[in-house]
């Protein structure tokens, strides 16, 4: 499991480990049963507090994504990967809906739109 | 001792000598975590170790380690605890060999395999002298003694002052290791806030015999913040909302301990994320006339 | 036997390993040379040339005994003397605080340390007492045990009273210092009653004839010696108990 942290983010560390892991469980890198590192290895590796990883674990629980059993660890949950995936699908939709509407708004073809996508596709 | 929450709790500590007094002081280091003890030089931090230790007498307060009081349950406290002080307290004309022979008495738990499997970790001699040793090897020889006697709570007056970069960070490393068991746990005091902070769980900020601010590290991180602003935006600002302000010519730094707060109330300005010592800066600063 | 004991025990040894090993060597020297000179002195070349004999023999008599007796007491006076000193500033007195260590157990350690050493010196003077009376065919007379036995007391007292003092101000200088006026307050009476009784005594021999000798005052002081003899313990007990409640003070306050 790789976990890259970056300090000078606005974005809180705990938040940077639960997108991190809730995206490699999406992209199957992380698969349903595998064991996450303990909390306080994970600190330990980061160089970060146990806090930090506690709640990112915690928020990683909450929403479904891995199952802890004290004295065994955590692990990857099956289910609700597919589920998030359909609700990033949902949001996917509603941005490309904004994305047309305001194309048509200031005239855009659908060309444009296209080639504006790809690039900023290409770019990230 | 065994399902207790907190390591130490220190409850309305409070010492008085000539011009200085420790004032009241309470907070609670949690059990498994580490703990920064941040504050200036006589701030009052050795004092409290030292009390915490026994080696000072307080005037008032009550102090439990791991559930037990540290003056009735004195001896057994101290079999369960390490202390860490800025300089190497073993004669100098002792060596590591003879640590080992005195400590495996000494101490119930001494295991001479650990303390001798830390020494060749930092590459310590055995033979050598302590009056020969490096700044950074007697801190490294105090602390493989101080792990090798089972003690569950670490205690560390500015053990990391005064050491090169390279080996604060070994140490650092080291602790960590040492909090892979959630039984143990570490006080740190320290003026070097960078040590503390990444690596600290919690953090209790004292300044002039008061406590300033305890809390987990994180929260306390976040929670505050640097409004960067022009001087008539800071005119605008509550006195209420913000911990102490540095005025100079081109504008105003404003630390906040709410930050949700103030990016409500005053949005529109720029919100910073601050560390710990511009934390320790700005509240110990408030009282200073140059500050506001 | 409480582990701690030893461990503080190995403390002083390894702390003091130098100074033991050397006034080991320096006692069995002594005894080896009070042998060869005495042998030589009854068979040998001091019997066939020397003249004056017995002055000689006599002060070589007393210069052993009391380095004997010195090496002794060295042991116990280097422990409450230069380690304590030591520990006090290096530090380790004050991680003895943080160790599950009562301030009973120091006590405990450190004045049991000081008694055993007093008999011990008391035993280790036998041999030397034994290889004289051996290489020279005489017993040591009255004055020469007490010779013995006021250097070991003395010795003991000193460390008794310097002991507290060495704790609390921490360098030679100043404890040193007081505990030696201590001492000499102490023993001035008996320094002044010995003087004036030297005195006397020259003047008389003198007058008749003969040569000062010291066993001539001790039969003079027969009288003084019950005295004396009661004395001594007395004053042990008396410094032992006072060092004992003032170390006792100072470690409950946390001197370090």
């Amino acid at each position: 499991m790789d976990i890259i942290i970056s300090n000078g983010a606005g974005e809180p560390i705990y938040e940077q480990i639960v997108k991190q892991v809730k995206s490699q469980i999406m992209t199957g890198e992380l698969k349903a049963g595998d064991a996450l590192p303990s909390m306080r290895a994970l600190a330990q590796a980061l160089r970060i507090s146990v806090i930090t990883t506690k709640r990112a674990y915690e928020e990683l629980e909450r929403d479904g994504f891995i199952e802890s059993y004290t004295g065994k660890g955590s692990f990857v949950k099956g289910q609700n990967a597919e589920l998030l995936k359909e609700e990033y699908l949902k949001k996917v939709e509603a941005s490309l809906t904004d994305a047309c509407e305001n194309a048509k708004r200031c005239g855009m073809e659908l060309d444009e739109l296209k080639s504006v996508l790809e690039m900023i596709w290409g770019g990230n | 001792m065994n399902g207790c929450e907190n390591a130490i709790e220190i409850k309305g500590l409070t010492k008085r000598y000539d011009g200085f007094t420790l004032d009241k002081l309470s907070f609670n280091v949690p059990k498994g975590s580490i703990m920064g003890f941040i504050g200036q030089n006589g701030a009052g931090k050795s004092t409290t170790i030292n009390t915490i230790l026994n080696i000072v007498k307080p005037d008032e307060g009550e102090i439990k380690v791991m559930g037990l009081d540290h003056i009735k349950d004195e001896q057994e406290v101290k079999r369960n605890i390490a202390a860490v002080f800025d300089e190497l307290p073993f004669n100098e004309q002792l060596n590591a060999n003879d640590i080992d022979f005195i400590f495996a008495d000494l101490f119930e738990k001494w295991d001479s395999k650990t303390f001798f499997g830390y020494l060749e970790r930092f590459a310590l001699p055995r033979k050598k002298k302590f009056g020969q040793f490096s700044k950074g090897m007697k801190m490294k020889l105090q602390i493989a003694s101080a792990l090798s006697h089972g003690a569950k709570l670490l205690i560390m007056d500015e053990a990391t002052t005064g050491l090169d970069p390279v080996v604060r960070s070994e140490i650092l490393d080291i602790f960590l290791e040492y909090l892979q068991d959630e039984n143990n746990s570490i006080l740190m005091s320290s003026h070097i806030t960078s040590d503390l902070e990444k690596i600290a769980d919690s953090v209790t900020f004292i300044d002039k015999g008061r406590l300033l601010l305890t809390g987990y590290k994180d929260d306390i991180l976040d929670s505050h913040a640097v409004l960067k602003c022009t001087k008539s935006d800071f005119a605008e600002i509550e006195k209420s909302d913000f911990v102490s302000a540095r005025l100079t010519d081109f504008g105003a730094e404003v630390m906040v301990a709410d930050r949700a707060l103030a990016l409500r109330k005053y949005s529109g300005l720029t919100a910073d994320k601050t560390t710990l010592e511009e934390i320790m800066l700005f509240y110990v600063n408030r009282d200073k006339k140059e500050w506001r | 036997m409480n582990r701690r004991y030893i461990a503080m025990l190995k403390h002083d040894v390894l702390l003091s390993r130098k100074t033991l090993i050397c006034t080991a060597v320096g006692y069995i020297v002594c005894i080896i040379l009070t042998a060869l000179v005495f042998l030589s002195a009854k068979y040998g070349n001091i019997a066939k040339y020397s003249e004056g004999k017995a002055d000689i023999i006599l002060t070589l008599r007393y210069s052993m005994l009391t380095f004997a007796a010195l090496c002794c007491s060295v042991p116990f006076t280097e422990f409450s003397g230069k380690n304590v000193i030591s520990d006090m500033n290096c530090g380790w007195q004050k991680f003895i605080y943080t160790a599950p260590l009562t301030v009973k157990e120091q006590l405990a350690y450190r004045y049991g340390v000081n008694i055993m050493g007093l008999l011990t010196s008391v035993i280790l003077v036998l041999p030397e007492l034994t290889v004289l009376r051996l290489c020279s065919g005489q017993w040591s007379g009255k004055t020469e045990l007490i010779i013995i036995a006021y250097i070991i007391a003395y010795c003991y007292i000193m460390t008794m009273v310097s002991l507290p003092l060495n704790a609390y101000f921490r360098s030679t200088d100043k404890a040193g210092l007081i505990s030696m006026v201590i001492t000499i307050v102490i023993a001035a009476p008996v320094m002044i009653i010995i003087k004036d009784k030297v005195d006397e005594m020259d003047n008389l021999a003198k007058a008749g004839g003969q040569e000062f000798d010291l066993n001539m005052l001790t039969d003079q002081l027969e009288d003084c010696i019950p005295y004396f003899a009661a004395a001594v313990p007395v004053l042990i007990i008396v410094s032992t108990v006072l060092s004992y409640h003032l170390m006792k003070k100072l470690l409950e306050k946390r001197v370090c």
